[in-house]
């Protein structure tokens, strides 16, 4: 049998595979135990946010704290120009 | 893939079981890769679980600017075939079955012995050749998704894909030499 074909058939047998059956169930029963077992948050921040932003009341106090915050930003920035 | 990506992404926002198509997409070519990459058939399906398993838990980390998916993948495969390598434990010759007539069972005898042979020349390839070769060779990768893989220019791919033949030629003409 000549080199090259040796070659040759001894490539085409490493293609050869087979993967087992349910191979692809257990990667997923691993993923998912996983998952499982992960701690869960002590604060989940986009649960938080949707209660808050359910009530009409705390809606417009984030608001109303979101804008001062920002007056008081440029009130700090306005001061710390001047000052210079 | 553009698939891949917006799979990916569903895994990311908490669907779980979106993963499974990732898996059967490249279950195969994985397993392929680390078997040929380890010698070893049996060990290499153990390998490729630990492999998907890796990639679900670094996929928020998967940059689809620096390479494709696919790349990433087998970047991990590549890594823990490596680490397996290095605890590997030698694999019992397989038998043949009895059932099968003297002839086809010598001729198939004369096979497995040249074959277990070339597959010896590969195991003392050095890592980095063998892997060059199995990756082009065997698993058909375009250089430059080995270059990417191996974190090296396509120019010493090729190199080493040649280094690699070349010790396979060699051992091959030996064997052509023992058949005479």
């Amino acid at each position: 049998m000549k080199a090259d074909r040796i070659y040759e058939t001894w490539k085409e047998s490493k293609k050869d595979i087979v993967v087992s059956k349910g191979f692809c169930d257990r990667v997923m029963r691993k993923v998912c135990g996983y998952e499982q077992s992960k701690p869960a948050p002590l604060l989940d921040i986009g649960e938080f946010l949707d209660k808050m932003y359910s009530h009409r009341l705390t809606r417009a106090g984030l608001i109303v704290a979101a804008a001062l915050a920002g007056l008081a930003r440029m009130a700090f920035a306005l001061w710390t120009f001047l000052a210079v | 893939m553009a698939d891949d990506i917006e799979i990916i992404n569903r895994v990311l926002n908490g669907d779980v079981e979106a993963f499974r198509p990732i898996v059967e997409r490249y279950q195969k070519p994985v397993i392929s890769m680390i078997g040929n990459l380890l010698g070893d058939r049996h060990a290499c399906e153990d390998v490729a679980q630990d492999v998907f398993f890796s990639a679900y838990r670094k996929l928020s980390s998967f940059d689809p600017a620096r390479s494709s998916f696919s790349t990433w993948l087998f970047t991990i495969a590549r890594n823990k075939s490596i680490n397996a390598m290095k605890k590997k434990k030698p694999e019992p010759a397989a038998r043949l079955p009895e059932s099968e007539s003297t002839e086809a069972a010598a001729e198939r005898t004369e096979l497995k012995e040249l074959f277990a042979k070339l597959d010896d020349a590969l195991e003392r390839i050095g890592g980095k050749y063998r892997r060059a070769l199995v990756m082009a060779e065997f698993e058909e990768m375009p250089y430059e998704q080995i270059a990417q893989i191996e974190g090296v220019r396509v120019g010493t791919v090729k190199s080493r894909i040649n280094r690699a033949k070349q010790k396979l030629r060699k051992a091959l003409s030996k064997l052509e030499g023992d058949m005479k």
